[in-house]
């Protein structure tokens, strides 16, 4: 009798020892995806000394990224737009025009991410925009091929990158000193980037924004590299070669007049091999140099591309101030970034390949994002701005792209590099 | 020291021989016969031997043995033969006899007892455990490795032949697995000739588990006779004897097995030949398998008893090998053409002679010889797609050079092609005197072994060598000798009811290459073992019934990889000047190579471990306890130093314009680069401008002696015996074990980043190396850590002989494991702690999870080559900004570490009347999968393995 308690018990401790034990789920699943709809209400707040911009006909665009739906709307001339929506969660983005001020036009931009409609909630959900001020400028990005293309062997090839810089403003502008640079993290991130924190409810991004690995500087002495009114300046990110010869739908950067970031520090053969004769003396300065990678870096899928210039103190000395450089927050890495501010950022891209990313670039300068997705990859496809047809026909024949900083707006996808041609 | 040593052991075996001259002891002889139990058929070439007098005698077709000039008294006497159960028992000698009769039982589940769990041997001097064929087909190796679930506090793996199987005792040494040795039918398989990968153990999966007749695994202070390892040895045993055909089959979702092995008699005592032959077919994945591995196993053996009646010679010849291959050949998912081979060849072949001479001054002489050949054979054949075409730095001289193309768009097959032979003779002389009850083995042998690989190393078909490619044949690395000899002395004494015996022994190994001169080539390595026997088969009553305790000392020495101590040549490549001309993307480049020749450090010592066993052994009201203490010390492991020496290049200007045809020429020590135009030849040789002239830091290496590092633990074992009424016997196991290492030795570290204050554009390097402690950087805040942890296992099995059945149910468990990083520099914490923006916290790093910890390296250099200390002056001077490490998480000095967690397996035999038998197993049944929080970092994780299934068919007929 008292061996088969023996085995009882030896068994029941083994059982209980060993059962099938899975992580208790203490999180209560809010699902959004059951039926019902809220009413969302959202109500624009304009920046100080901009109050009396309110107008009816601000554009509001409300996006469900999980599966596309999304609402154009207008203001009414409150400034405010309400509309009912199913249960989810919803990302909002405004861009408005204002009335031009000493020839240059103020735009005002915001988009909130992860609005929460769901069940708990009580009532209507009301939502204060508070929308920032920025200006169009004189130099914009207007077209990055980053997406690479095919070659006849079927592999893909993707160090053809490179980004067309263009003056879309009536006066010269110089490309000296401009300093060109992609936002940290390479490729758009799947949560809240670490340089954003919550205020109000809302997500809001850091002002300033961290350059990662290098910082690429426009050599000359203030006019050496005029840029005339409907110019554009090339820029190669990688391999300034004439890539047609090996792979056609790929294009030539061995052009005259175009640039290149070039420099010895980067010694990978693949990404940087020597430009092409043609392009001697059209090296990009390296101003600054973070880790030691071998090749700069250049995302294929989602990069955040900023144009910008250092006033006053001058570059050099700016990037070399250990202050103005800092580690990522929450971090896991001992890699450091410059930090600049986003009033000294001529333009920027945001560009995703899928809608529910998140963010990198404020929304002074990009409200949303350029979508160009990996089923568009590899095949000889950018982004390229949009023709402003009302500016354009005022500038009488120069062609004026279209810049709200909001690149959903401004951009879509080209079929081709349009330097082919 | 060595010669008081060796004065000592002459002096002992002087002793034993001179006594016999004072006592005339009788001796007798002693004859018997063997049978069957059941059929009363005899039973040829059965073992019978006295293990204590180390005499012995086999079994002729009758059935007969005989064994001469036995001295008298009581001894233990033991049968063995292949398929029959050991039978032990005591023999009185006191005239001569004639008539013992034997009857040996079957080996099946037909047997009242059946072990299928690990035992500890009892009579070795130091632990060993051993684990016979049952055991092994219950477990249904696949893998040997796979037996090490059964040590105690062995954590059972699930079977995988598409990773390396490697032996790995105690933690191994300094140099982890690289310290077991293994060993087959007393052939050493050794990893010493391999140079294509990083010092690991002997790779064991090209081993047919099915062949396998006991495994062995001796841990602690093995004796002087076992050479060439630190951390123990594993001695398998393949089957050897008469037998029917036996045929089996394994599966599992990933893997099918089928063996076929015999034992032949060649009857009219002219033998048995036994023969085995195994297949093999793994693949990684189920779905798409087209990464396989598959191994072809072989074996022959002969075995053969000479001159019975007067001077045995028991004769042995072995001939084994595999042919395994993994292929990725035919994988339609894989880039058009591309593939990759390996193929894993072996040969083994030895021959043995054991002469039983059993004269006054010898008792026993043992010759050996043992080869084995293993050629690994890896092909790649990749498909290569670039920009445009790439430079290969491919040069063997000192200077710039311009380097070899490689075309933008090509395949290349990669071979890699190794032959690792060895070699090894021994032999062995054993004397056995008894002196009334002191019995006294004296032991010594003389051996040599050669290690070397004539394959051809790395190469690449159709001359297209990758970048940093020198060739560098195996076949241009010397064998590595090796002579050893060594003298060990086995004593024991009675004392009143209790024994004692004490081993001690010395051996001596020289090392041997060519060209090389090392200082250490010649070394001693002593040891010494003592079992003193309390208490010894009091029957089975009373509560104390054995009892014994034991202890032992040991220096152990392991013998380096080719590739540690024969080093190559080192290049390092700077490229200083590359130009795109023309239209077509032509390109030119030049690099600067420079060559560090032969560097080899001669005060390289080899890697010693000392090593320190302390056990008792009891049985205490039936159950037997074994409890085992270890304290391993690896002295100095195998480890690779590098250094950084400053190096100046000049670059020169590639914006400058060349013509559209030109003609390039560099002068190899001044790096000048003079262009000419083809198209106008008339213009000359013009000179293109240097840009910049940089120095930097490049590193080299040579190979050195590490830190030592400690491994201590607990080993228990206890067998609760069988309980009659449930038919079940428990064992219960169970190991602590702690390591403990910690390394003030400094290694220099140097980036490539710009230099910190000219400009980067400039194209200046970094002018500072910094000196690091022990493993410390700029992420790596620690130069040490601590670890220990628990493991318990609880079996019980049930063996039903009436129905033939064995099931057993084994509860493994993880108790808990501890680990926590250590920073010490002279008896201080060197890391200190920082917050977020950089700012010193003054409190111990230990236990702390609120700031991140930062380090300083302890000295540094500039091109002077002068080493400065590291002080608060450079720690504020932001040009050394970039060496203060920190680390990247707050974790990082926090005791890590988790909870309890079990997982159970199950297994069961059953045999199907005397054809045939069928295994099955299930790990972890019941899918326990918890998640187990880490103190440190709060990550769950799942440790246990995932549930996994087979079964095995096994024939006999």
């Amino acid at each position: 009798m008292k061996k088969s308690l023996y085995i009882l018990f030896i068994f029941a401790f083994v059982g209980l020892l060993s059962s099938c034990q899975q992580k208790l789920q203490d999180l209560i699943d809010e699902n959004p995806y059951k039926t019902g709809s809220r009413k969302l209400n959202i109500n624009l707040i304009y920046p100080e000394g901009f109050e009396d911009e309110v107008k009816a006909g601000a554009e509001v665009t409300v996006l469900n990224p999980s599966n596309g739906a999304s609402y154009n709307l207008v203001t009414d001339n409150q400034g405010k737009v309400s509309i009912e929506l199913q249960y989810g969660f919803y990302r909002v983005s405004v861009t408005d025009k204002g009335t031009p001020v000493s020839g240059a036009i103020p735009i005002f931009n915001r988009s909130v991410d992860q609005i929460r409609l769901i069940d708990t909630l009580k009532g209507d959900l009301t939502l204060n925009i508070e929308l920032i001020l920025s200006y169009a400028g004189q130099l914009i990005i207007k077209e990055i091929y980053y997406r690479g293309c095919t070659g006849p062997d079927q592999k893909t090839f993707q160090y053809d990158k490179y980004l067309a810089i263009y003056n879309n403003s009536d006066d010269v502008a110089y490309l000296d000193s401009v300093c060109f640079g992609t936002v940290e993290p390479y490729n758009a991130p799947t949560s809240p980037t670490a340089w954003s924190y919550i205020k109000d409810g809302q997500r809001v991004i850091r002002d300033t924004i961290p350059i990662i690995e290098a910082v690429w500087q426009f050599p000359g002495t203030g006019k050496s590299y005029p840029l005339q009114p409907g110019e554009q300046a090339v820029v190669a990110i990688s391999a300034a070669v004439n890539h047609t010869i090996l792979r056609p739908q790929s294009v030539n950067l061995d052009v005259p007049g175009y640039w290149v970031c070039y420099n010895q520090r980067y010694t990978n053969a693949n990404y940087h091999p020597s430009p092409g004769p043609n392009l001697v003396g059209r090296w990009l300065d390296l101003l600054w140099k973070g880790g030691t990678a071998n090749a700069y870096p250049f995302s294929v899928s989602s990069p955040a591309t900023v144009i910008f210039r250092i006033p006053e103190i001058g570059a050099q000395a700016y990037v070399n101030d250990p202050a103005n450089r800092s580690r990522k927050p929450g971090t896991t890495s001992a890699t450091e970034y410059i930090m600049i501010p986003s009033a000294w950022v001529l333009d920027g891209v945001e560009s995703f390949d899928v809608t529910t990313k998140n963010k990198r670039l404020p929304a002074s300068i990009d409200a949303s994002y350029a979508l160009m997705e990996s089923a568009d990859g590899y095949q000889g496809k950018t982004i390229h701005r949009k023709i402003d047809p009302i500016a354009t026909a005022i500038a009488g024949g120069r062609i004026v792209y279209m810049d709200t900083n909001n690149s959903l707006n401004d951009f879509y996808v080209r079929e081709s590099q349009s330097i082919k041609e | 020291m060595k010669r008081k040593l060796l004065v000592f052991f002459l002096i002992c075996i002087g002793f034993a021989t001179i006594l016999p001259a004072q006592t005339a002891r009788r001796l007798y002889s002693v004859k018997g016969f063997v049978y069957e139990n059941e059929t009363n058929v005899p039973i040829e070439m059965a073992l019978v031997s006295l293990p204590d007098l180390n005499l012995w005698g086999t079994t002729d077709a009758k059935g007969m043995f005989l064994i001469n000039r036995v001295s008298e008294g009581t001894t233990k006497l033991e049968i063995t033969c292949l398929g029959y159960q050991t039978m032990e028992t005591m023999v009185k000698i006191e005239r001569n006899i004639d008539s013992l009769t034997f009857k040996l039982k079957e080996e099946n589940l037909k047997l009242q007892s059946v072990t299928v769990t690990a035992t500890e041997v009892k009579s070795a001097i130091n632990t060993s455990t051993r684990m016979d064929r049952q055991a092994i087909d219950h477990l249904q190796v696949i893998n040997p490795t796979d037996i090490m679930s059964l040590l105690p506090g062995g954590k059972t793996v699930n079977p995988n032949l598409m990773t390396q199987s490697v032996f790995n005792i105690r933690g191994g040494d300094g140099n982890g697995s690289f310290g077991t040795a293994v060993e087959v039918d007393g052939i050493r398989l050794s990893p010493n000739s391999n140079l294509s990968g990083t010092t690991s153990g002997v790779d064991t999966r090209n081993l047919s588990a099915s062949n396998f007749e006991s495994i062995e695994v001796i841990t602690g202070v093995p004796s002087v006779e076992y050479g060439d390892m630190t951390s123990g040895l594993v001695v398998i045993r393949t089957k050897k004897g008469r037998s029917g055909y036996n045929v089996s089959t394994s599966l599992n979702p990933t893997t099918k097995q089928i063996s076929l092995s015999k034992g032949f008699d060649l009857k009219k005592d002219r033998g048995i030949l036994n023969f085995n032959t195994e297949y093999a077919h793994a693949f990684q994945n189920p779905v798409s398998p087209y990464t396989t591995y598959f191994r072809n196993g072989y074996g022959l053996n002969y075995s053969n008893t000479f001159n019975r009646e007067g001077r045995p010679v028991q004769f042995n010849v072995n001939l084994g090998g595999t042919i395994g291959r993994q292929d990725a050949k035919t994988d339609p998912d894989a880039y058009k053409d591309t593939w990759s081979l390996t193929q894993d060849n072996a040969i083994r072949f030895g021959a043995s002679a054991n002469w039983l001479i059993n004269s006054a001054y010898i008792t026993n002489l043992d010759f050996s010889v043992s080869g084995s050949y293993k050629d690994d054979l890896s092909k790649n054949n990749t498909y290569f797609s670039y920009a445009t075409i790439k430079p290969a730095i491919n040069a063997m001289e000192n200077g710039y050079h311009e380097t070899n193309y490689l075309p933008a768009q090509f395949y290349n097959v990669r071979i890699e092609d190794s032959k690792g032979l060895n070699f090894s003779a021994n032999i062995k002389y054993n004397l056995n005197k008894r002196y009334g009850g002191v019995l006294n083995k004296v032991k010594a042998g003389i051996g040599w072994s050669t290690s070397g690989n004539i394959g051809k190393g790395e190469d690449y078909e159709n001359n297209l060598y990758p970048d940093g490619y020198r060739p560098r044949p195996y076949s241009d690395i010397p064998f590595l000798h090796n002579l050893n000899a060594y003298i060990e002395d086995n004593i024991t004494l009675p004392i009143g009811k209790t024994t004692l015996s004490l081993v001690g022994g010395v051996r001596f190994e020289a090392n041997y290459i060519k060209d090389m001169a090392y200082k250490n080539p010649m070394s001693a390595s002593p040891r010494f073992n003592a079992r003193y026997t309390i208490l010894e088969n009091r029957g089975n009553k009373g509560f104390l019934r054995n009892l014994s305790i034991r202890g032992g000392w040991g220096m152990m020495e392991k013998l380096p990889n080719l590739s540690v101590i024969y080093p190559q040549d080192k290049y390092r490549d700077i490229m200083v000047y590359s130009k795109n001309y023309g239209t077509q993307n032509n390109y030119f480049y030049v690099a600067k190579t420079n060559v560090f020749r032969d560097f080899f450090n001669p005060d390289l010592e080899w890697s010693r471990s000392r090593n320190i066993e302390f056990g008792i052994d009891g049985n205490i009201g039936g159950i037997g306890v074994s409890l085992v203490y270890y304290n391993n010390k690896a002295l100095n492991p195998y480890y690779t130093e590098s250094f950084h020496v400053p190096y100046a290049y000049t670059k020169t200007d590639e914006n400058y314009a060349v013509p559209n045809n030109p003609e390039f020429r560099v002068d190899k020590i001044t790096g000048e680069i003079y262009v000419r135009d083809k198209d106008n030849p008339s213009l000359g040789e013009v000179m293109i401008p240097k840009s910049v002239t940089d120095t930097l830091f490049i590193q080299n290496s040579m190979q050195a002696n590490g830190e030592p590092s400690y491994r201590q633990g607990v080993e228990l074992s206890i067998d609760f015996g069988r309980v009659e009424s449930i038919r079940t016997s428990f064992r219960f196991d169970a190991r602590y074990s702690y390591s403990k290492e910690v390394s003030e030795r400094l290694s220099s570290s140097y980036s490539a980043i710009p230099h910190s204050t000219i400009p980067t554009n400039q194209g200046r390097s970094y002018e500072f190396v910094a000196f690091y402690m022990g493993g410390t950087g700029r992420n790596v805040t620690y130069n040490g850590s601590w670890g220990d942890g628990m493991t318990a296992n609880f079996t019980a099995t049930t063996h039903i002989p009436e129905i033939r059945m064995t099931i057993s149910l084994r509860l493994e468990g993880t108790l808990y494991a501890r680990s926590q990083n250590l920073t010490y520099y002279n008896g201080k914490e060197w890391a200190y702690l920082v917050d977020e923006s950089g700012n010193r916290v003054n409190k111990s790093v230990y236990d702390q999870k609120e700031y991140f910890s930062g380090v300083w390296p302890v000295a540094y250099m500039g091109f002077d080559q002068v080493v400065k200390p590291f002080t608060q002056t450079e720690a504020n001077d932001p040009r050394f900004a970039y060496l203060i490490g920190r680390s990247n998480t707050i974790y990082t000095f926090m005791q890590d570490g988790n909870g309890a967690y079990f997982m159970s397996n199950i297994s069961l035999t059953k045999e199907i009347g005397d054809l045939a038998s069928l295994s099955f197993y299930v790990n972890n049944f019941t899918k326990s999968n918890p998640y187990l929080k880490s103190w440190a970092t709060g990550v769950e994780s799942v440790r246990n393995i995932g549930f996994a299934y087979g079964a095995t068919l096994r024939f006999k007929f």
